[in-house]
């Protein structure tokens, strides 16, 4: 479980800086458990980067499998897609104020 | 009673390195499976062992608020050791915590069976390491990678240098100073480590003067866990959701206690334990249990200490701000296999088919 979580996660992981926080999203309708130990295995793929569930951080991880979509999600919303991984991640930086 | 035979003993030789063996091979294969263990490993300890190796110099990320669930404020043995190890291969590898695992594992069957042996004898000793390693409970947490089997160990450790102490014609104040250690590794592994120390100074306080000693070993490791405490962790996620009204209101609550009491009784008969419970409390009623003179002032201090710690955790399920049965269930397993080995050694100790004086 955590491999394949480690394994999902490698591109991702070398495009953050080596050190900050970083917001994390999924899936709406997922159980409590389903959705902290996704949100348990990001954390250890992607440490010493602190995830949390924040979504006003500069950097948003969004780990979307079912629904929303990364489309849907991002609509209306003030990020900008930095690299979308398409296995459901994806890395979005928030736009800077006009 | 009847005293064994050889031939039984060989039986239980046999059945003790077939069962080494078997979770040997049962360990090695669950680590190529699971090399990064199970939910609290990369929750909790691998993820810290992380922060240490890979933050470097920004190691104090790991005690962040931010990383609220995996309890930044716990003791760093276990990620400590892990990230040093990492540090002296210069690489970071899932095999290190799955050979740290292992030994804490294979060790805590090692202590019981070696201090069973050096007080009682053979027959005694593969008796309590086939009991536990035939404990499916504790070989699933022990490949699992979590803290619980190291403190397991030191709480062992700590018991087994007590006993040996007690049980010697010429005290040997220098157990006690090693004892004191132990404890203060079990402190420094978990939270529950500080509950046994404190247990411990309960159980023994009629001998002062001993315990003088044993603070000594205490002494360096308890310092540095006050200067974490104090000055490094952010507050404990439990205690710090404790407040005088919870505290009433869930003292106070009849039905609260009936289901902590009943979570604990469950446990006896649940096939984690494969039944072990019932099986060791029935042969406790049928065999002839007698305590030996001079284990007496030991076999006091320790059934005191592990009633205390178990004691200790009832109160902490009194009084948890979180949803208590998930707290039951994710977790009252896991605080009574701490205790276990510990348990057995104490058992095996007085309950045995052989009188005292056929024992040794």
């Amino acid at each position: 479980m955590a491999t394949l979580s480690e394994e999902g996660l490698r591109g991702l992981k070398e495009m953050l800086p080596e050190r900050g926080v970083v917001g994390f999203v999924l899936d709406d309708f997922l159980s409590h458990e389903e959705k902290y130990q996704r949100f348990y295995l990001t954390r250890y793929a992607l440490a010493p980067t602190l995830v949390t569930f924040d979504q006003t951080q500069d950097l948003v991880i969004t780990d979307f499998k079912e629904a929303p979509t990364l489309k849907e999600w991002i609509k209306g919303k003030p990020f900008v897609i930095v690299k979308d991984f398409k296995n459901g991640i994806a890395l979005l930086r928030k736009e800077p104020k006009k | 009673m009847k005293s064994q035979s050889p031939k039984e003993s060989s039986i239980l030789k046999i059945a003790f390195y077939t069962l080494l063996l078997l979770n040997g091979l049962a360990f090695f294969f669950h680590a190529v499976r699971e090399p990064h263990g199970g939910w609290d490993a990369w929750g909790i300890w691998n993820l810290k062992a992380r922060f240490l190796f890979r933050g470097a110099s920004h190691w104090q990320d790991a005690l962040s608020p931010l990383l609220e669930g995996s309890h930044p404020d716990y003791p760093w043995l276990l990620p400590a050791t892990i990230a040093t190890l990492w540090h002296l291969l210069g690489r970071e590898t899932t095999v290190v915590p799955n050979l740290v695992s292992f030994f804490f594992t294979f060790g805590t069957v090692g202590l019981l069976f070696f201090g069973l042996k050096k007080i009682t004898n053979k027959t005694q000793a593969y008796m309590g390491g086939i009991v536990l390693m035939g404990t499916p409970i504790f070989m699933i947490i022990g490949w699992s990678q979590m803290a619980d089997i190291p403190l397991a160990f030191f709480f062992l450790a700590t018991f087994l240098l007590f006993c040996l102490h007690d049980v010697s014609s010429a005290p040997n104040q220098k157990l006690l100073i090693l004892a004191g250690f132990t404890a203060s590794l079990g402190l420094w592994t978990k939270n529950e480590g500080i509950l046994f120390v404190l247990a411990l100074f309960i159980a023994r306080i009629r001998t002062l003067k001993e315990m003088l000693f044993f603070s000594l070993g205490l002494a360096p490791l308890l310092f540095l866990l006050l200067y974490f405490k104090t000055f490094l962790a952010p507050p404990n996620d439990i205690l710090a959701g404790i407040h005088f009204q919870t505290i009433l209101n869930n003292l106070l609550e009849p039905s609260r206690h009936l289901q902590i009491l009943g979570a604990f009784y469950k446990q006896l008969g649940d096939r984690i334990w494969n039944w072990f419970p019932l099986f060791l409390i029935f042969y406790a009623l049928v065999l002839k249990t007698q305590i030996e003179k001079n284990l007496l002032a030991y076999f006091k201090t320790s059934s005191l200490a592990i009633l205390i710690q178990l004691a200790g955790y009832y109160s902490i399920y009194l009084l948890t701000p979180r949803e208590l049965t998930w707290h039951l269930n994710t977790s009252l397993y896991r605080l009574l296999l701490q205790l276990w080995p510990s348990f057995l050694f104490n058992y095996f100790l007085v309950v045995s088919l052989k009188t005292p004086s056929e024992r040794t």
